[in-house]
């Protein structure tokens, strides 16, 4: 960490859209400071200001890596209103607050966030979590990170990204197995 | 096998917008009517989801492991930050450098106006001395005329008043003599005698000693006439504290050692710059005595003989003669001196 090359905001973009992790600490160190003071003034504790931080980078992140934010305005703004949407969104569920601040909500940033995650998808999730370190890796490439195949073979040491693509059919068809056989028993069960 | 991978394909391309709008439409056409396929690409949409998820979960995780950002570790990737670092060792380093230096810097500054000035003073003492040098000889012609015949009246007075007390010619000598050798300057002082070269110092005391003695009629003020040099070196004092001023009460004293009367005199410590042990006596408009290098307040009235004041501190008894410069302090050791002093 120590005198590590800090990235501007372009280079942060372009290394975001790369998927690069050092991008994504980066983003959320930038916006560590401004995130915590305005949760810790907002009825939150720091563990909430870097739990929210850490989804607001994420998703931001995502809607980077897909194109899908407007970068008229700097990468900070997009965390600091996804941040505020999240959090009054949490302070709501948990009855802190009963009202919409409307000023809170930024006109120029909106950012939709799929909240409703299917049980189904959390199941998969944790079967992929348990997966080898190659077929996760490989998935999470993919799917995830929308990595080029002859990318995703350069970084995992694949002959080619035939080699790669191959390889993802193998991981991806053990994963439906594996969740359609726990799917079955859990549906079974319920 | 091949079919399952096909449909892996279609369903990741369609997902990720890589499509043309005629392949998307051809493709959610199928879906309409192919329930099982629609069945197919429902699962996969939840797997992709999943593994989305697990990307998600995964990068959070590694936003957790980093957790609290320490407000230095944000800082130090920062150029400023290393910059502004720099500048505070350089400057450091420089407090550094800088409180050594001095002390050597005006130490040798100081050695050096010091090692002029005793140059100096050596060169002017050098020349003055030679100067000298020719006076006391032309002065040394007159006095061997003068002593012969001060000899004689000398011998005349004896002679005529068989009372008084016999004073041979080799006693006076031997008196003078002695008084000459008494006649001390202080060790610090610098002695008036010096020229450049030792031999020529000699030389010139031996010649004092050989004109001297005739010449002596009034020891104690010829003795200390000789040592008034004409040409003494001027000891420019610089700016140096005041120690202390004092007003003494001195007992004026007769020849016979009665105490006739006292005067005040205003005694100036100074302190000694370099050292040296001067001192300067101006009688007008006041009495006044200014003196270097004798510890503050320590000098003892014994009493004024004549012009001179004598003060005493610890056991040197000084002799102040009236001057308007500084000279060199003079320690008296004459004894008649000391007992006209001691008498009273």
């Amino acid at each position: 960490m120590l005198f590590k090359k800090r990235l501007k905001e372009k280079e942060l973009i372009a290394a975001l859209k790369e998927g690069r992790e050092d991008a994504l600490l980066q983003l959320y160190r930038d916006n560590y400071t401004s995130v915590r003071n305005y949760i810790t003034r907002n009825n939150g504790t720091y563990d909430d200001a870097e739990d929210v931080l850490q989804d607001a980078v994420i998703v931001v992140w995502e809607k980077v890596k897909l194109n899908q934010l407007e970068l008229h305005v700097k990468l900070s703004t997009f965390v600091f209103a996804v941040v505020k949407n999240k959090w009054l969104k949490q302070l709501r569920k948990n009855g802190r607050i009963d009202y919409v601040e409307e000023h809170f909500k930024s006109p120029s940033v909106e950012v939709n966030e799929e909240q409703m995650v299917d049980e189904r998808v959390t199941l998969v999730k944790d079967m992929v979590e348990k997966l080898d370190d190659v077929c996760k890796k490989l998935l999470t490439y993919f799917y995830y990170h929308e990595m080029e195949m002859d990318k995703i073979a350069e970084n995992m040491g694949f002959a080619n990204a035939n080699v790669a693509k191959s390889k993802k059919y193998q991981c991806f068809k053990k994963l439906q197995e594996q969740f359609l056989n726990q799917y079955k028993k859990s549906d079974f069960l319920d | 096998m091949e079919e399952n991978n096909k449909n892996i394909d279609l369903f990741d391309d369609y997902l990720s917008g890589k499509m043309s709008d005629a392949e998307k439409n051809a493709f959610e056409l199928r879906l309409k009517q192919d329930p099982e396929l629609k069945a197919a690409f429902e699962l996969h949409q939840v797997l992709v989801d999943g593994i989305k998820e697990a990307g998600r979960a995964e990068a959070k995780k590694l936003l957790q492991k980093e957790g609290a950002v320490k407000y230095f570790g944000n800082l130090w990737g920062q150029k400023w930050t290393i910059a502004s670092a720099a500048i505070f060792l350089m400057f450091f380093a420089m407090y550094l450098v800088i409180d050594k230096l001095p002390s050597t810097f005006n130490k040798k500054q100081f050695d050096k106006t010091e090692a002029i000035s005793k140059d100096d003073i050596d060169d002017s003492r050098g020349e003055k001395a030679s100067k000298r040098e020719e006076k006391t000889a032309s002065l040394s012609l007159q006095d061997s005329i003068m002593e012969s015949e001060s000899v004689d009246i000398d011998r005349n007075e004896v002679e005529e008043e068989a009372d008084a007390q016999i004073h041979s010619e080799e006693e006076l000598i031997s008196e003078s003599k002695i008084d000459i050798d008494n006649v001390e300057y202080h060790q610090d002082a610098p002695k008036p005698e010096t020229s450049t070269g030792n031999d020529a110092k000699r030389s010139q005391s031996v010649d004092k000693a050989k004109t001297s003695p005739a010449k002596k009629t009034e020891p104690s003020e010829s003795i200390f006439n000789s040592n008034e040099i004409p040409g003494e070196p001027e000891i420019t004092v610089a700016s140096s504290g005041k120690l202390s001023d004092t007003i003494l009460l001195i007992p004026l004293i007769s020849d016979t050692g009665s105490i006739k009367d006292s005067m005040n005199v205003k005694i100036t410590y100074m302190a000694s710059p370099l050292n040296s042990k001067i001192f300067k006596y101006t009688t007008s408009p006041n009495h006044m005595i200014e003196v270097y290098g004798i510890p503050n307040k320590s000098l003892i009235p014994l009493g004024k003989i004549n012009q001179d004041i004598y003060l005493k501190s610890g056991k040197i008894i000084y002799r102040f003669r009236p001057v308007p410069e500084y000279v060199p302090l003079e320690i008296e050791k004459r004894k008649e001196i000391i007992k006209l002093l001691e008498k009273k």
